[in-house]
């Protein structure tokens, strides 16, 4: 089956030496869709096996024991009865006519899915050996963003901090964010210098450290 | 590293200020007046900023913090073009000032604390943008587990939820101790709330809380190791350590969904729960208590965040690589 369709795949100019090994995954994966089904779930009449095996004949006696009466019921069976069982049952019939079109499209959406799918998995296993890091981790995306001389990448840097207050014991927030990243820089070797204020309240922000330099901190 | 400080020529007048506050927050000062809010603000450093104008030449890089205090205010247009601007902004009304529409254009660079900060500023700022990064801050990992019997002092009893920062209602925590109390009220007193940090206000406490005031470092710690989960009311924040903290010991948090920053990082972590009003709180802290599996999950989950990018290592990366790469765009010899 797989030589047939490569050969007229060929024939047609479609042929992609990857096909067969394509097809085969698909069909694998549909195996298993199928195997997978639980048997007895189809009511539908087509699978029960031919048509007239199972179709009621339609040629009935309109007979009847009773009189007058009997008349009656006869042909309200007849006139109303019948016929809206029959109109029933091709409404019915032309429904799940429908719906086995519809079933049909859906599977060969769910086929051409497949198929991609398989050739996407090649393309990756194919892509995998010669890059094994094509997606690297985020942390380590940043810093990679433009590779620099090494030389100029490690020269500490001249940084001067400006923040209204300064100090070990300065509460809130952005103080110890601006401390926090002075004195870290600092550590990796960078000349850094705060200017600030000689204040530590921000509601007076009364004098309270000697201005000027007070030495080297830390 | 040297610290230079400089005295501070006129203290804050409160009073002029709070009224020269409601005047240029309701949009009816001029722009003279709004130049003017910020010098009533302070610090007043005269000296700073006439010193940032004759030394421009000899650093690389300015990194202002705070836009809404002077030495930000004032100096960073003295440095524009090797100025980088930490704003730490929050959604309050100095940020609607009209003068800062050019002041955030004018920086070489911007750190922001998170993305709703930038969303933030970027609304309010003319454009052109300038380049930005968000960073934030960094945070430590977990330090060394404390004895438990230090909480048993503290008279904090497992399970507690735990409330760190300042007991301020501008942090929410009056609205919590509401919350709280309507929970215990339904649900009986099956978890303890406990509030660690400085009290600015005296607050009613209801059943099943415990206000702890300033606590040592050993206990702040230890109640992280053993809060089932960490509880963020406030309204407005710019990057919540406390809640990095938290996810660090790999706890969950539960936040107030009002704050955009806490409900963005809380998304962007899968690390916890938000809450919009009494009903919300007494839903979420419920399920937090009863489903101890998601808990320790979006614990694990915060965990993996907070490593991921908030270990120290990873911030001064990222920080010094965008001083560089701002650095590299100022052309060789103008100062």
């Amino acid at each position: 089956m797989d030589q047939v369709r490569l050969q007229a795949r060929e024939r047609l100019g479609l042929a992609d030496e990857r096909d067969g090994e394509v097809y085969a995954q698909v069909k694998k994966v549909f195996q298993a869709a199928h195997e997978a089904l639980s048997p007895g779930t189809p009511f539908y009449p087509q699978v029960l096996g031919l048509e007239d095996d199972w179709e009621v004949p339609s040629a009935l006696g309109w007979g009847t024991h009773r009189g007058r009466i009997g008349a009656l019921i006869v042909w309200v069976k007849k006139r109303i009865l019948f016929p809206l069982n029959r109109w029933l049952y091709s409404y019915t019939w032309h429904n799940l006519h429908r719906q086995q079109k519809l079933n049909v499209l859906l599977l060969s959406a769910v086929e051409s899915l497949a198929v991609s799918h398989a050739r996407l998995r090649q393309e990756i296993d194919e892509l995998r050996p010669r890059a094994p890091q094509a997606i690297p981790p985020k942390a380590t995306e940043r810093p990679a963003k433009e590779p620099r001389p090494r030389s100029k990448d490690s020269e500490p840097l001249k940084l001067a901090f400006v923040v209204d207050r300064y100090g070990a014991d300065v509460p809130g927030g952005s103080e110890r964010h601006c401390r926090e990243f002075a004195e870290r820089l600092a550590g990796r070797g960078h000349e850094v210098t705060v200017l600030t204020s000689c204040a530590r309240d921000y509601v007076t922000w009364a004098n309270v450290f000697p201005p000027g330099r007070p030495g080297m901190v830390r | 590293m040297k610290v230079l400080r400089f005295q501070v020529a006129a203290e804050r007048d409160a009073a002029f200020w709070h009224a020269h506050s409601r005047r240029v927050f309701a949009g009816l000062g001029s722009a003279n007046d709004e130049r003017r809010w910020f010098q009533e603000s302070g610090p007043y450093t005269p000296a700073l900023i006439e010193h940032l104008r004759e030394n421009k030449s000899r650093h690389d890089l300015f990194i202002f913090f705070s836009y809404r205090y002077y030495p930000t205010f004032a100096g960073l247009k003295e440095v524009a073009s090797r100025a980088i601007l930490v704003p730490t902004a929050e959604e309050d009304p100095a940020i609607r000032l009209a003068v800062l529409r050019e002041f955030f254009t004018l920086p070489l660079g911007i750190i922001h604390n998170s993305m709703e900060e930038h969303a933030l500023i970027r609304s309010v700022a003319r454009p052109p943008f300038p380049a930005f990064e968000v960073i934030g801050s960094g945070v430590e990992e977990a330090g060394a587990r404390v004895d438990r019997r230090v909480l048993d002092r503290l008279g904090v009893k497992r399970p507690y939820v735990l409330c760190l920062g300042r007991v301020d209602p501008n942090k929410g925590s009056a609205a919590l101790l509401s919350h709280f109390a309507r929970y215990v009220e339904l649900e009986g007193e099956s978890i303890q709330l406990v509030m660690a940090g400085p009290s600015v206000i005296e607050v009613p406490v209801p059943r099943g809380a415990l206000v702890l005031g300033q606590v040592s470092d050993e206990e702040r710690s230890a109640l992280l190791q053993n809060m089932h989960a960490l509880v963020a009311p406030a309204p407005f924040e710019s990057l919540s350590l406390a809640l990095l903290e938290a996810w660090m010991h790999g706890r969950p948090a539960l936040v107030n969904g009002h704050c955009k920053v806490l409900k963005g990082q809380v998304g962007r972590a899968n690390g916890g729960l938000y809450f919009d009003n009494a009903g919300e709180f007494r839903e979420a802290l419920g399920y937090l208590l009863t489903n101890p599996g998601v808990a320790d999950a979006l614990g694990r989950q915060g965990q993996e965040y907070a490593r991921r990018e908030y270990a120290w290592p990873v911030v001064m990366e990222r920080l010094e690589s965008f001083l560089r790469e701002r650095l590299s765009t100022i052309p060789q010899g103008s100062g």
